[in-house]
């Protein structure tokens, strides 16, 4: 197998810069100004946190979410408030908003209370974002969503590979630990509700990737001018771990109820669990009771956590792009595409290659591909108004090139290979409809062939003109040749050759022009083995 | 390369003077371009060798080799019906190799069969006749792609006819 080729093994990337001071990476790209709003909806969020859940439940679960010391956000998730926006708020004003609510719910609860204190952790929660302890349900992923840390490497990688785009879409991949732990939390609120005798009404909270996502993708857009939109053809996918909590899920293995299980595979000689993927984990936690789960699960409530989380580098790919365009072949020394054979090149080069490296250079992608309409040996030339063929860009940094940008690499091509390949009338193919004309061309169209021709005896007027006597046409039944019966079925074919003409040259040779059906094999034209009646 | 160039195109003959002057002394030189020629020798029963031509993709056509009794002038058309009903043996066992059966033919090279010439059925000269091309007998796919391995106790055309004394 080739390995994957990549734009940056073969080219320098612009280098990166630092952040330049510790504080810096906590500072926060924000989009718009929403603690202004928040006062403001105050009535709304009450009205929205309290379809979801009851007064006393909503008091308990700010109250255990704050005892476990979680960040705001969270807590907001718990509450199932969905309007994103209010997630983009500094954790003081959303702390404000949770003291607040909890205020209002507990003087609902017992109205003869006059005045509460607020929660003794508010305090430590809206300390300095360095010293705060880390949230166990997001690990401060949510809460660092918009900082400059989290943006950082992904920020890099646009610079870097100078990819010339104006919008983007996110792939998020988070900790598996994120899945227990949020589980767990669930679990000891309903716990906590029972102890107290009151009717626990939390059922469904707000994923944390729906929060995370939309806060992470305006801030980039904020910093890099991009615009966040699920319809772009940029992907941008980042991958984070939490390696304190990456095996925390394994207790359910022992928990029959669950049917979770794992198998032990070998993969490259290593030995390797498989079956914990996050869909299968999530599955395996709807199915256990909370008695169960309480019993089982080591950490519920979710232990304290010491690390924060880390993600791997960020990986950027724009969809592919196609251009197409029609080929010519002058040479019988090279390959359509790359001819090789147990690590050994057998054609110096090839129509896929001389096109192929200019037009990486310009879309500046990973790799490219040639989809030509039909094939031809090495050893045969492609003369005419050339074959129709478009080329897969993979990846491509510059995806949309001017049409003097197109033609000034059609030009390089044509110079730089002058005796070998010819491209003309390459364009961009924007309607991707559009690429299944080259698989029909294969498949329907006709194709012209010239072929010089010995045969056993001399070519005289006479024999010229018995073969011109088949000038309109006839129809072949043809065996599938030796050559590609390893790859196709023993079948015989019916073709039609629209069209012959013979020509006299020297001694035994004549030269035969003919036009046929697609997928007629003309060199085999001459019986070998029987292979025409 | 002009415009006319691009639809009439030109063929120097000059290039071509050797294989002019190759082809009109052997008929049959034009498939060493692009075949491999081996003989399978059969030593155990009487002079019934084969040849085998194998394709660069590795496929081999089999038919009857020159020492074949069947090839001699003074076989009558009759026996080559006997031999033709035995190859109908060979379409339904997929990997001819030994004969356990007196009847069946040896392959000469272990492997399944892609084809058979179905021409004997309305044309059962054929094999006589024009034994090293349309009379062909089957397209066999070598259990081995080395062929080294796969054709290792067959014999190059040059031996084969030392071996049976042939011009």
């Amino acid at each position: 197998m080739l390995k994957k080729r990549l734009w940056e093994t073969d080219h320098d990337l612009s280098l990166p810069t630092r952040i330049s001071e510790e504080s810096d990476k906590w500072k926060r790209i924000r989009c718009d100004e929403v603690s202004q709003d928040i006062e403001n909806s105050y009535e709304d969020i009450i009205k929205q946190i309290s379809h979801y859940n009851n007064d006393e439940t909503t008091s308990i679960i700010i109250d255990t979410m704050l005892n476990s010391k979680c960040c705001a956000r969270c807590i907001l998730r718990f509450l199932n408030v969905h309007d994103y926006k209010m997630y983009s708020a500094s954790e003081e004003a959303l702390l404000k908003l949770i003291s607040r609510i909890r205020e209002d719910v507990l003087k609902s609860t017992d109205p003869k209370l006059i005045s509460s204190t607020e929660h003794s952790f508010t305090e430590i929660l809206s300390c300095k974002p360095q010293d705060k302890p880390i949230c166990i349900t997001c690990f401060d992923l949510l809460y660092q969503a918009d900082t400059i840390e989290c943006i950082w490497p992904i920020y890099q990688s646009i610079l870097a590979h100078n990819f010339d785009v104006k919008d983007f879409n996110l792939s998020v991949s988070l900790p598996t630990g994120i899945l227990v732990n949020n589980h767990s939390m669930i679990v000891w609120i309903r716990k906590m509700c029972n102890d107290l005798k009151v009717h626990c009404s939390l059922e469904t909270l707000v994923d944390l990737k729906e929060t995370f996502k939309p806060l992470l993708g305006w801030s980039i857009g904020k910093q890099t001018g991009l615009v966040y939109k699920g319809q772009s053809q940029f992907n941008i996918s980042i991958e984070y771990s939490h390696e304190e909590t990456q095996r925390n899920h394994m207790f359910l293995t022992k928990i029959p109820s669950a049917e979770f299980g794992m198998k032990k595979t070998r993969v490259k000689g290593k030995h390797i669990w498989t079956g914990d993927s996050r869909p299968n984990i999530s599955n395996a936690l709807q199915k256990v009771s909370d008695e169960e789960f309480l019993k089982m699960c080591k950490s519920c409530p979710p232990f304290s956590v010491k690390e924060r989380w880390k993600n791997k580098p960020p990986i950027l790919e724009h969809a592919t792009i196609y251009v197409g365009g029609r080929y010519n072949k002058f040479s019988r020394d090279i390959s359509q595409t790359p001819w090789i054979i147990n690590g050994i090149k057998l054609a110096p080069t090839s129509v896929s290659e001389c096109i192929g490296e200019k037009l990486r250079e310009l879309f500046r992608c990973d790799d490219y591909n040639i989809v030509p309409a039909g094939r031809e040996d090495s050893n045969v030339r492609m003369l005419g108004n050339g074959r129709p063929f478009f080329m897969e860009i993979i990846n491509p940094r510059n995806p949309f090139p001017s049409k003097e940008a197109l033609n000034d690499v059609q030009e390089e091509i044509n110079k730089e290979y002058t005796d070998l390949v010819r491209c003309q009338r390459l364009t961009m193919i924007t309607n991707k409809q559009d690429l299944s004309i080259i698989k029909e061309g294969e498949e329907t169209k006709t194709k012209t062939y010239s072929a010089l021709v010995w045969i056993s005896k001399k070519v005289t007027p006479e024999v010229i003109d018995e073969i011109n006597k088949f000038h309109d046409g006839f129809t072949i039944k043809q065996r599938t040749p030796i050559r590609v019966l390893q790859r196709r079925s023993p079948a015989v074919r019916t073709k039609k050759i629209h069209y012959i003409f013979a020509e006299q040259m020297e001694d035994n040779f004549l030269t035969l022009r003919m036009k046929t059906e697609a997928g007629t094999y003309p060199v085999l034209f001459h019986p070998f083995f029987s292979e025409i009646r | 390369m002009n415009f006319n160039t691009l639809i009439n195109p030109v063929y120097d003959l000059k290039q071509f003077k050797n294989i002019n002057e190759a082809y009109k002394k052997n008929e049959l030189a034009y498939l060493e371009q692009y075949y491999s020629k081996y003989y399978f020798v059969n030593l155990k029963n009487s002079m019934e060798d084969l040849y085998i031509y194998q394709a660069p993709n590795k496929l081999c056509v089999i038919g009857l080799a020159p020492a074949h009794p069947l090839l001699q002038r003074s076989q009558d058309q009759s026996s080559s019906g006997h031999y033709l009903s035995n190859i109908q043996s060979i379409e339904y066992d997929a990997k001819v190799k030994s004969s356990i059966n007196k009847k069946s033919i040896k392959a000469g090279v272990a492997g399944w069969i892609i084809d058979t010439n179905t021409r004997f059925e309305h044309e059962k000269e054929l094999l006589q006749n024009k034994p090293f091309k349309e009379g062909y007998i089957a397209i066999i796919k070598p259990k081995q792609e080395n062929s080294d391995k796969s054709l290792s106790h067959c014999f190059s055309e040059d031996r084969y006819k030392l071996i049976r004394n042939l011009t």
